[in-house]
């Protein structure tokens, strides 16, 4: 009598799903990303977006910031979603750190780790639970997403295929970006005692190695091309291109995240609980 | 006789803290079996052990015939980790149904199992309730209860009366006794009473290695007896006189252990509750075989 390891996954993914609508922890992180969201898109895209569709700035468009690319954006079906892709690109990796960065260890310190052991390997628990919150932060964000389709709607576009083949993108390609970024508080979260500290050690991380690396390529600039290798690296690339432009920047995501998985996995399979 | 448990060589070192100590166990299936020792002996880092919670440093650990931890044990081994607790965000029926769907069992059994367990820990009318509702002995029996799911054929109990009111203790008792024609029970516990009540077999574990393991046996040739009131001195010359004697000690004012011939004088016991009632001496329990905790620490002195 033995469940097959993809329904442990799947069960174990939807504990984790319905912890989001069940438990105060989860409507309260409900209600922060709808929040965020309502006023981003209130006070940020609606004005942006209006801007944006004045055909005369296509004259004007250029370079902002240096790394967003005007021009690029306005080649999306509407702007309302190509501003939420730039936004979504940039704040839900961040999410992903904060909400996911107790997969592991709250259970661990609680000690009800212990009775899942009992009935399953270490590996399905762990695969299940990181499942589990894609399986959120892609619920989080296809309402996210929604909101901003109703928006771009509401301002007077068609519902057309190709916007929605757009927003379909949206959610790929940002789901794609958070899998490092989600493999690794899964990391942190084997390693550390409490989703605190997984918070702060990845925020280290992920801060503290970009000036290592731009110490050590002031001295050996060979190391330079280390810094497309860092979680995140290829956010700035997608943040110029189109729909469906391109899978190739995604394979290190992709990859990062297998990695970061691998070196979890060994990590629990080695640590007491 | 089935091994439920092999180890051999087994140590355990927590940083220069030797837990365990090259430990020598074999565990037949039969009657609950008891495992004692002082706190830091090495009675939780075993169990944990056993359950694949924590990995040896040197030995080789069996369960039920596979390696401890392995996957394969799920719904074969049973287990009351110590402190375990459960989410408190969720209700108590919703994360037992968890944990039995995840040992395998379809959604109508799984459905059937938690409504069995909660009742066998007379927690059925708080099935709805949230754990963080629970008292903490609630939430002891909560956690016993998920160590009965799937009626496995080891279960092993860390302190599992510990936190729980007298009722529920004994209510406890009563269906570890129940259940254990089916299922063989490990239990750890410093309640000596509630072994010595359960158990068959008592281990010893002092300094990271088992040090006695002890039969219960009938108890044939020796009586303790306990008197409501320190009365005892009129008592003690007519006791010699009672066929079959052969000792006495005065272990305290109100108990009185008594060695006898259980061959010639098997109606002993008989002749000494006579012998009470003839001098109008209230007893408070007669009962045979020495204490477990005579039998683990008559050694030490």
């Amino acid at each position: 009598m033995h469940l097959p390891a993809w329904s442990q996954l799947w069960l174990l993914s939807q504990i984790e799903w319905q912890r989001l609508f069940l438990t105060r922890r989860g409507w309260l992180t409900i209600a922060a990303s709808c929040l965020l969201w309502f006023v981003l898109l209130r006070y940020l895209v609606m004005p942006l977006s209006q801007w944006m569709l004045d055909p005369a700035i296509n004259e004007g468009a250029e370079m902002v910031a240096g790394w967003v690319d005007v021009r690029q954006l306005l080649l999306w079906p509407r702007p309302e979603l190509s501003l939420f892709w730039l936004l979504a690109l940039v704040l839900s990796p961040m999410a992903a750190v904060l909400f996911s960065a107790g997969q592991i260890c709250r259970d661990r310190s609680r000690g009800t780790l212990r009775l899942y052991c009992l009935r399953i390997s270490r590996s399905s628990l762990l695969l299940g639970r990181f499942l589990g919150q894609l399986l959120v932060q892609g619920t989080l964000l296809a309402v996210t997403l929604a909101a901003s389709l109703a928006l771009a709607l509401w301002q007077g576009a068609a519902l057309s295929l190709e916007l929605l083949s757009a927003a379909l993108f949206c959610w790929v390609f940002v789901m794609l970006c958070l899998l490092p970024f989600t493999a690794l508080m899964s990391l942190m979260s084997v390693w550390l005692n409490s989703s605190r500290a997984a918070v702060s050690l990845a925020i280290v991380v992920l801060s503290v190695l970009p000036v290592v690396l731009g110490v050590l390529a002031y001295y050996w600039p060979g190391v330079l091309p280390l810094f497309g290798w860092l979680p995140g690296a290829q956010i700035p690339a997608l943040m110029n291109s189109q729909p469906w432009q391109s899978w190739a920047p995604l394979a290190l995501p992709v990859g990062q995240a297998l990695l970061l998985l691998a070196l979890s996995l060994y990590s629990f399979q080695r640590r007491g609980i | 006789m089935t091994v439920l448990v092999d180890c051999q060589g087994l140590s355990k070192h927590f940083g220069n803290k030797a837990v365990l100590q090259q430990l020598d166990l074999q565990l037949h299936a039969g009657a609950p079996i008891a495992l004692v020792g002082a706190n830091g002996a090495g009675k939780t880092t075993l169990l944990s052990v056993l359950c694949g919670y924590i990995q040896p440093d040197q030995g080789r650990v069996q369960v039920l015939g596979h390696q401890a931890g392995s996957p394969a044990l799920s719904g074969r081994l049973g287990a009351l980790p110590q402190d375990a607790q459960f989410d408190p965000d969720f209700g108590l029926a919703r994360q037992l149904h968890w944990l039995a769907r995840l040992q395998g069992m379809s959604v109508a059994k799984s459905r059937q199992e938690t409504e069995r367990v909660l009742a066998l820990v007379d927690l059925t009318a708080e099935a709805g309730a949230k754990v963080a509702q629970l008292s903490h002995g609630m939430r002891k029996r909560l956690a016993i209860a998920q160590a009965l799911l799937g009626e496995p054929e080891l279960v092993l109990l860390d302190e599992p009366t510990a936190g729980l009111d007298p009722l529920h203790a004994k209510a406890l008792r009563d269906c570890i006794q129940r259940l254990s024609k089916d299922c063989t029970f490990v239990i750890s516990s410093h309640n000596l009473f509630e072994l010595e009540q359960l158990c068959g077999t008592v281990l010893m574990l002092e300094q990271g290695q088992i040090r006695q393991q002890i039969a219960q046996a009938s108890g044939a040739g020796v009586l303790r007896l306990q008197l409501c009131q320190e009365n005892y001195q009129p008592l003690l010359p007519l006791l010699q006189q009672l066929p079959g004697l052969v000792s006495f000690q005065i272990v305290s004012k109100l108990q009185l252990d008594l060695q006898y011939d259980a061959e010639r004088a098997a109606d002993f016991d008989v002749l000494l509750l006579q012998l009470l009632h003839q001098q109008g001496i209230d007893y408070r329990q007669l009962s045979r075989g020495q204490s477990l905790e005579q039998l683990l620490f008559q050694s030490d002195g």
